[in-house]
């Protein structure tokens, strides 16, 4: 290889390209799609949570003014099956169609689409449609759902166990054997509706045997592959767009029912259909978040050491399986308990059980905040019973930065990791040596002062292609580009990663930038449709876009960059090895005032008359980059609350947070990710829960109830950064997307039990609302009495 | 959810029975009747807006006797249907004659709310709940004590 | 989406209003929508006639009336927080209409529709029945005053009758060492108060609590006054047992509300905190 550029964007806030376009309202999304001739759809929905459906009556609805047709289940069998694409084993699956047949198995399960030529009668035809539904018993609880006698959800399987997930590893029996303290402790991590800012929408049309479809998603190359496979179309005569979305979360990384219906119904129609969720259908029909109950013991020595830990896992599957609901509370939870800490024994089961409720999938963090929740609450609790510093605890326990890469008990490598620093950094951003005066004062004043903390490590980057098929993964991780340079010296990158806030625009540009010697402005990056892009990608989600999509796109732009080198050094009559690219240049080094321009070099590739011998014409590359292995990006978040004892009310004074995530092609984005992470996390441990009532209604069912937090809840956050690079790419990045997520919300609760123990209140399940803490203080005041 | 209440009525137990057992005289005091079908003795349907204030709703409700233990014991098992909801009720009605021709009547109804209601009604169905229990124990009061 | 049709009506004149009104015991009345509007989409109201009065300009104004300050009905939530006498004089109206919802409901939002419209948990009946206001309306009969401690009587159910409208709201003008505030417990999804409290406190020439009115909302089915910390305030010297004493009370007798939010026993505990700190401020400021 030859010189190499300096890098001159990367690791630089170079402000956002699709920022100025955005915030004047010009993107467009799914809804803003409009088509001659479109019609428009509205599902009926069952408002029974367990019910089998005795007759649906359309009669009075097919007579509403502008109705074109009303299709059912038995209607609509040729969509197929909805895709689960992770298997794990002794997976009891289920058939999950599109729109339900025999029974409604939640609130919110389809029945019927009803198509008309305007959305209001769309609607208003489908509140005429009458169900005749024969209610059924039933179970929303998922811990109870595994009991014998429960209503059974899926007849055929005669059980609501979806699976067991069992990893090990060590001799856990002998850990607490030797054990000198133990703590237990029972964990509900709580139901969360995702909420993206952007409702679901899908927009289908069927032209001379085309199907195009614009949807709302994070993957739509898998889109494209289900609804080809499903509706029998050749895959390239099938196009997905994912225009500008706003948001996902996890709850866009599927193939849902509407987008096999809109498209079956305009394949069948021949007419444009759309169909675009309010947000409270989307509160029952797009999928929850998290749900698990979990009871953790841990063994240690007096001096703090680990020896083991214990893990005892149920989680809500809702009432059927989507596309990735089996590889989220094992693949991605079981395997990362253990967190930042050297553990010598572990033992965890994972038991999914199927409820009458929404169905449950990846939400930001999907698995790696439960499992964070889970240790770090489990380490204050410790540090509690042997009356150590909680710091002190974790550093004592951290795996040391000479032992990687570390294989964990449970049988996982990390690629690089330096805990320490980071968790010193956090403690002095929140100046954690006088907390316990700051604690002092606040009480003088009535308040309880407490301070939590969380030091994680997250498993990103998904994921290497044969761990994937390991696990029972039924996709390849890799990731594609596509960088195409027209002969007068445009330069597009296409990839296969599906953006919807991450800002690839820009550090893909940043990265292509580097590597080809050009600025990021030189270069237009272009996502989300299958009709452009290469082959396959994979999408964007689990933190995996700059450690597998961005390598991609390096990779390709290396391959660009070699051939001007090529190129250039024959034009210039040099060798490569004395031949310099940069600033959208290539000239001899210490010769810079004889150059060709970018422009000269990619217009000579393609007049083709004056190239290297042996040289094929053109300026393209394509790469698949196939990790080797997972990212592991780590760090320390602090949080310090003042505690009302009156009201119960929490006020979060300040917030600190070090994070690692290898080196940063964008600092500002990176931030980005963080402020709107940590606010995720801090809306877990404080303000959001999905409540079901016993008859499988969700009676927080808007977000008049629903508190998603905003800027206004959360303090500014004081953020800084290590850097350890991974060698598992070239770049040496990790991932930042969930970070902030996966550590805020332990760190937050910490800081709330921390307050409140020398009251002697050692747990409160969350959301830590202030009737939940004030009625804390006050049972542990009557206690003491 | 559950509706309850008590009221002692100033007349006699069978005139009590005569008016809690006839649907048309109940409905009345109920809701806002839009249409009344008696199907036989002991089957009816009904149209109703029920609701408080400006909150009001139209259910399409069925409903059956499935006990009728004259004078003193009735229960009425119904399922209604409205825009996007279903609601499903059991009433039970039990009648004592505590003496002086007065007759001490117990209301107690299970209900159990489906759909669009109990998604953002929640906040409102308690309400209408004390005040239907309220307004209905008025009526029935009101006409069965009318000269 | 609101899937039913309607029609709507946008009288110039409160007469137009009151006949409109009266043609169907299906019309409604709308101001600023953001009560009936959230109803109509989410399905849980169905006017068939809507009666829009925002054309009617007098009903903006605030005004002064021998002393009074007399609201007009379509006075916007914002215009009554940011108007320097009723900030002065009747801090506790300002507090309240000050913290509904957000700045897009305080500038389209009424006190008219607020009071008219009775939620269990809207901020301004605190201030109305602290104060004592006197809810004037206009029907087919002709106009009536409707003073504030008769108007509220359930959810959503008040003393106007449904072809009624509120043409203004009156607050006397409270007289000698005076001090108000308006405190809420807020629900952090939605804004509206768990439990809100207006305190009005006026002062003796030698300091002692003359009168002492305080206004419950958020709490129970419908606002209301809690006497008994009233009567156990009045007389006292405001000192911090007495204001200790009298919230205790102030949560006395009610059946509190229960729900997803916060149960009863919350809800009442709440009200005897914000009771004590609405009037610890109340004093505060009446003593200047």
């Amino acid at each position: 290889m030859t010189a190499t550029a300096p890098a001159t964007y990367i690791g630089t806030r170079t402000p956002r390209k699709e920022d100025p376009k955005l915030i004047r309202g010009g993107g467009t999304f799914t809804d803003d799609v409009t088509l001659p001739a479109m019609v428009y759809v509205s599902l009926v929905r069952s408002p029974h949570a367990h019910a089998r459906i005795r007759r649906i009556d359309a009669a009075a609805a097919r007579k509403e003014p502008g109705v074109v047709t009303i299709v059912t289940g038995k209607d609509a069998e040729a969509t197929g099956v909805l895709p689960v694409f992770i298997t794990v084993p002794g997976l009891n699956g289920t058939k999950h169609m599109p729109l339900a047949t025999d029974k409604a198995r939640y609130a919110g399960d389809a029945i019927a689409a009803v198509v008309a030529d305007t959305r209001h009668a769309a609607k208003r035809a489908a509140e005429l449609v009458t169900v005749d539904y024969e209610p059924l018993p039933v179970i929303v609880d998922a811990t109870k759902a595994l009991e014998t006698g429960a209503p059974i959800l899926h007849e055929e399987l005669g059980t609501n166990l979806a699976f067991t997930y069992p990893v090990k590893g060590g001799d856990i029996d002998k850990a607490f054997r030797d054990a000198e303290a133990t703590v237990k402790l029972r964990i509900v991590n709580q139901r969360l509706i995702p909420n993206a800012m952007e409702p679901r929408a899908v927009v289908a049309k069927f032209e001379a045997g085309e199907l195009t479809v614009w949807s709302s998603t994070q993957i739509p190359h898998f889109v494209q592959l289900i609804l080809s496979l499903n509706l029998g179309l050749s895959q390239n005569k099938v196009r997905v767009i994912a225009p500008e979305v706003g948001g996902g979360f996890g709850s866009k990384l599927q193939v849902y029912a509407e987008e096999l219906l809109v498209a079956h119904l305009a394949k069948t129609l021949g007419r444009p259909v759309k169909w675009t969720e309010d947000r409270r259908e989307g509160y029952l029909a797009t999928i929850h978040g998290r749900d698990l109950v979990e009871e953790v013991e841990v063994a240690a020595k007096r001096d703090g050491t680990l020896l083991g830990v214990r893990i005892r896992t149920v989680a809500n599957m809702g009432a059927y399986l989507q596309a990735f609901a089996p590889g989220i509370p094992t693949i991605l939870h079981a395997f990362i308990i253990p967190g930042a800490y050297r553990i010598p024994a572990f033992d965890c089961e994972v038991r999914g059980a199927y409820t009458n409720t929404t169905p449950v999938d990846a939400y930001r963090g999907a698995g790696r905040p439960e499992a964070t929740f889970a240790i770090e609450r489990a380490m204050d609790r410790l540090a509690d019973e042997i009356r150590m510093d909680p710091a002190e605890l974790r550093r004592k326990n951290f795996v040391p930065p000479d032992a990687f890469p570390f294989t964990t008990i449970s049988g996982i490598m990390y690629d690089s990791g330096d805990y320490g620093p980071a968790l010193d950094r956090a403690l002095e951003m929140a100046d954690y040596k006088a907390f316990e005066k700051r604690r002092v004062e606040a009480k003088a004043r009535g308040r309880y002062r407490g301070i939590g903390l969380s030091s994680y490590v997250e498993i990103c980057g998904l994921a290497p292609s044969k761990a994937n098929s390991a696990l029972g993964v039924g996709w390849g991780g890799y990731e594609s580009a596509r960088i195409r340079v027209h002969p007068t010296g445009a330069i597009q990158v296409f990839t296969g990663t599906s953006p919807h806030g991450q800002g690839h625009e820009t550090s893909w540009a940043q990265i292509a930038a580097d590597a080809i010697g050009v600025t990021p402005n030189d270069i237009e990056v272009r996502h989300g449709d299958t009709f452009e892009s290469p082959g396959m990608g994979v999408g964007t989600f689990g933190s995996r876009s700059l450690a597998v999509g961005g390598i991609a796109v390096h990779n390709a732009a290396q391959k660009i960059r070699e051939k001007v080198i090529q190129i250039g050094a024959h034009l210039l009559e040099a060798s490569p090895d004395d031949v310099v690219v940069q600033g959208g240049k290539v000239f001899v080094k210490g010769v810079p005032e004889k150059a060709k321009a970018f422009g000269e070099i990619s217009m000579a590739a393609y007049l083709a008359s004056n190239l290297p011998e042996g040289m094929e014409p053109g300026l393209e590359a394509t790469t698949y980059y196939d990790p080797p292995n997972f990212t592991f990006p780590f760090g320390t978040h602090i949080a310090e609350v003042e505690v009302d004892p009156e009201t119960g009310s929490i006020e979060i004074i300040r917030y600190s947070a070090c994070d690692d995530c290898g080196r940063q092609i964008n600092p500002m984005i990176v931030e980005g990710q963080l402020h709107g992470g940590i606010t995720q996390g801090i809306g877990q441990a404080l303000y959001e829960a999905a409540v079901y009532d016993n008859n499988g209604q969700l009676v927080s069912g808007s977000m008049m109830e629903y508190h998603v937090p905003n800027a206004a809840d959360v303090p500014a956050f004081a953020l800084d950064h290590t850097v350890t690079l991974t060698k598992t790419n070239p770049l040496g990045v990790k991932g930042i997307g969930e970070a902030g997520t996966i550590a805020s919300t332990p760190a937050m609760v910490n800081a709330v039990i921390d307050a409140l123990s020398p009251l002697g209140i050692t747990h409160i399940d969350m959301p830590l609302t202030a009737e939940k803490v004030w009625g804390a203080i006050r049972n542990a005041g009557e206690a003491r009495r | 959810m559950h509706f309850e209440g008590v009221v002692e009525v100033a007349a006699t137990r069978d005139r009590v029975w005569s008016f809690v057992s006839d649907p048309a005289r109940v409905a009345a005091c109920a809701a806002d009747v839009e249409h009344l079908e008696v199907i036989d003795a002991t089957h009816f349907r009904v149209t109703v807006r029920a609701g408080i204030g400006p909150i009001r709703t139209t259910f399409a409700i069925d409903a059956e006797f499935t006990e009728l233990r004259a004078p003193e014991h009735a229960e009425v098992r119904a399922t209604g249907r409205a825009r996007g909801s279903a609601v499903e009720m059991s009433n039970v009605v039990d009648l004592a004659d505590v003496g002086d021709g007065r007759t001490g009547l117990r209301w107690r109804a299970e209900v159990n709310v489906s759909g669009a209601i109990a998604n953002i009604g929640s906040r409102f169905m308690q309400a209408a709940a004390d005040k239907t229990t309220r307004d209905v124990f008025a009526c029935l009061k009101e006409r069965l004590e009318a000269p | 989406m609101i899937t039913q049709t309607f029609t709507i009506e946008s009288p110039a004149t409160i007469e137009e209003a009151i006949t409109s009104l009266g043609r169907s015991p299906d019309a409604k009345v709308i101001a600023g929508g953001h009560s009936l509007i959230p109803l109509m989409k989410l399905g849980l109201s169905e006017p068939k006639q809507l009666v829009d009065l925002r054309r009617i300009r007098q009903l903006r104004e605030i005004k002064n009336e021998d002393g009074a300050i007399v609201v007009g009905a379509l006075a916007t939530h914002r215009s009554i927080a940011d108007h320097a006498a009723i900030r002065k004089t009747l801090t506790a109206l300002a507090e309240a209409a000050g913290g509904v919802g957000d700045l897009q409901v305080r500038s389209r939002g009424t006190i008219g529709g607020s009071l008219a419209h009775a939620d269990p948990a809207a901020d301004e009946p605190a201030p109305a029945l602290a104060f004592d206001a006197t809810v004037r309306v206009i029907g087919p009969k002709g106009r009536r005053d409707i003073p504030a401690r008769e108007f509220f009587k359930g959810p959503f159910e008040t003393a106007l009758a449904s072809n009624e409208i509120v043409t203004d709201v009156r607050f006397a003008a409270p007289a000698g060492r005076v001090g108000s505030s308006y405190l809420k417990f807020a629900h952090p999804a939605s804004g509206f108060a768990i439990v809100g409290v207006a305190a009005a406190i006026a002062l003796k020439g030698d300091g002692t609590i003359e009168r002492a009115a305080i206004g419950v909302t958020g709490a129970a089915a419908s606002a209301f006054r809690s006497s008994a910390s009233e009567r156990a305030l009045t007389g006292t010297g405001g000192d911090a047992n007495a204001i200790a004493a009298a919230a205790s009370k102030a949560a006395d007798g009610i059946s509190a509300l229960s729900d997803l939010a916060a149960s009863a026993e919350f809800r009442k505990h709440l009200v005897t905190v914000y009771a004590r700190r609405a009037i610890e401020l109340a004093i505060e400021r009446a003593r200047g």
